[in-house]
């Protein structure tokens, strides 16, 4: 399989806090990787690197073989075709309805498009999360693993090659977060997308997950399988581990 | 001795705290001021490229304009009345009450109508503008709109910066008409001045030249109401309590750059005023 994303000695630092101390990281296309990392590790700020919301200080981030860090502004917003995210919150539109929110990149970016096709698109989408029904309510007015939902249909709206997931189950309930990651697993078989999750839910990753990377002290220490990922013999990575084991 | 010694030491600790809080102070409001610049420059660059978003710039007017006439039109009937009865007090002295309808009209038109239809439009629409923008920016929809490939500058900012510099024009003629009637009603109606020597008196003293300058003055008021809102909500971090803060210095930067750019147009135009 042909490397999707590829980042490179990655340096990210805010003031004085070094966030990112030389992430490398290979995904390769149509598999779902999940970085894992305890709150602060710098794991959104790596999302928000491969998706070029952030400029590095050093280092590269290839994307389907193109450098993304030397791209103009005008060409990453081009380029941003490619990806859909699931942002944290869900960054649903709270002004529009659950329909103008899936539909909203179709309309920006209507490539020809006429507005029963996309009607058409928007129903597809929701259909695939299984909320055809919820089409006209606001956001206000669904549940925090509804929103999820939506925020994937309208992700997906465009057909992306990469999604990217900000902490999908974080503050859900077990059977929510359990749907949330039947979402992910549904979009990467039935779309073939390849997924990035950021997580610290270990029990999410080692479900959904193709490979599992750890992000500790602004690098990746561990990047492997997530059966290969039990028998780890890094110590901060045993004892994130355990801490789930423990509670499980 | 020792305690002189010790007097001067701390005299001087506190001069130094003093003047490094005053320092820095000043570095932040010129870094911010030297941000928002940029910033506006950024928004008024985006506006000449294409899509040209007609829908959400009427939207932006009707929250901006439409939603404003109201309060623009009870503060100018009472600014106008307030002013016509001070200045027929004034002019009494003088036996010049004949002159209070160009008086009154001169203000309203050259500065109360353009000052303060901005403030106006700071406390309803740009308060409205930087919470908005704020609880966009922190609840991730604003990066939402940037993984989309939509420019945030050019969907959000670009069209609330234009129907600004639209209204607060159409705003301030609505002030000055409201506000001269105000007047009127007052003069008029309890002062015992004569119609016919209050609107003869506007028209022999007031000129056209008057009018457009105050439009100007609104014009460039709308642009630093709406570029200076737009920041402070766009830049705001910090959950809901980030959102307060920049709200409350989005209002607390457009009213003091109102007065601010008032004084400079106003010394820019006399010229042209007395000329005219």
């Amino acid at each position: 399989m042909a490397a999707m994303i590829e980042v490179q000695d990655l340096h990210k630092a805010f003031g004085d806090n070094e966030v990112l101390r030389g992430v490398n990281l290979t995904v390769e296309e149509g598999t779902t990787v999940v970085i894992l990392g305890s709150s602060g590790s710098g794991k959104s700020v790596l999302l928000k690197h491969i998706i070029g919301l952030l400029q590095p200080d050093s280092g590269t981030v290839y994307v389907d073989g193109v450098d993304i860090c030397r791209l103009s502004a005008r060409e990453l917003n081009r380029f941003r075709r490619k990806f859909g995210m699931v942002f944290q919150s869900s960054a649903l539109f709270d002004s529009m309805t659950v329909f103008e929110n899936v539909a909203f990149p179709l309309i920006e970016h209507r490539e020809g498009r006429t507005d029963e096709e996309i009607r058409a698109i928007v129903e597809a989408k929701l259909a695939l999360v299984g909320l055809e029904k919820a089409a006209q309510l606001d956001p206000a007015e669904l549940s925090g693993g509804m929103r999820k939902r939506v925020a994937l249909a309208r992700a997906v709206a465009r057909d992306p090659k990469i999604v990217l997931y900000d902490e999908p189950t974080t503050g859900l309930d077990p059977i929510t977060t359990d749907s949330v990651n039947d979402m992910i697993e549904d979009a990467r078989r039935e779309l073939g997308v390849t997924s990035i999750v950021i997580s610290h839910d270990i029990g999410s990753a080692l479900r959904i997950a193709d490979f599992v990377a750890v992000l500790y002290e602004g690098r990746i220490v561990e990047h492997s399988t997530p059966e290969q990922l039990r028998h780890t013999t890094h110590p901060h990575v045993r004892a994130f581990l355990q801490t789930w084991f423990r509670r499980s | 001795m020792a305690r002189t010694i010790a007097w001067f030491a701390g005299g001087k600790r506190a001069a130094e705290w003093a003047l490094g809080g005053l320092g820095q102070a000043t570095l932040d409001a010129l870094s911010d001021l030297g941000g928002l610049t940029i910033f506006g420059f950024e928004i008024l660059a985006q506006a000449f490229r294409p899509p040209y978003r007609v829908r959400n710039f009427l939207a932006a007017c009707e929250a901006i304009g439409t939603g404003s006439i109201a309060v623009v039109v009870i503060t100018a009937a009472f600014t106008g009345g307030v002013f016509s009865m001070q200045t027929t007090i004034a002019f009494e002295l003088f036996n010049s009450e004949s002159l209070v309808g160009a008086a009154v009209a001169l203000s309203l038109t050259r500065e109360l109508a353009p000052a303060l239809t901005g403030l106006m439009v700071t406390g309803r629409a740009g308060s409205a503008i930087a919470t908005e923008l704020g609880s966009m920016r922190v609840t991730e929809q604003i990066d939402a709109l940037a993984t989309m490939a939509v420019n945030p500058f050019h969907y959000l900012l670009v069209p609330r910066v234009l129907a600004a510099l639209v209204t607060v024009p159409l705003l301030t003629m609505i002030f000055d008409v409201v506000g001269l009637f105000g007047a009127y009603l007052v003069a008029v109606g309890l002062q015992d001045i004569g119609p016919a020597e209050f609107w003869s008196r506007v028209h022999l003293w007031v000129d056209l030249a008057d009018v457009f300058g105050g439009l100007i003055k609104a014009a460039a008021f709308g642009l630093t109401i709406a570029v200076s809102c737009c920041y402070k909500g766009f830049t705001a971090t910090g959950g809901a309590k980030g959102v307060g803060i920049a709200t409350t210095k989005a209002v607390v930067t457009s009213s003091v750059l109102i007065f601010v750019l008032d004084y400079a147009l106003t010394s820019l135009m006399l010229g042209w005023w007395q000329d005219a």
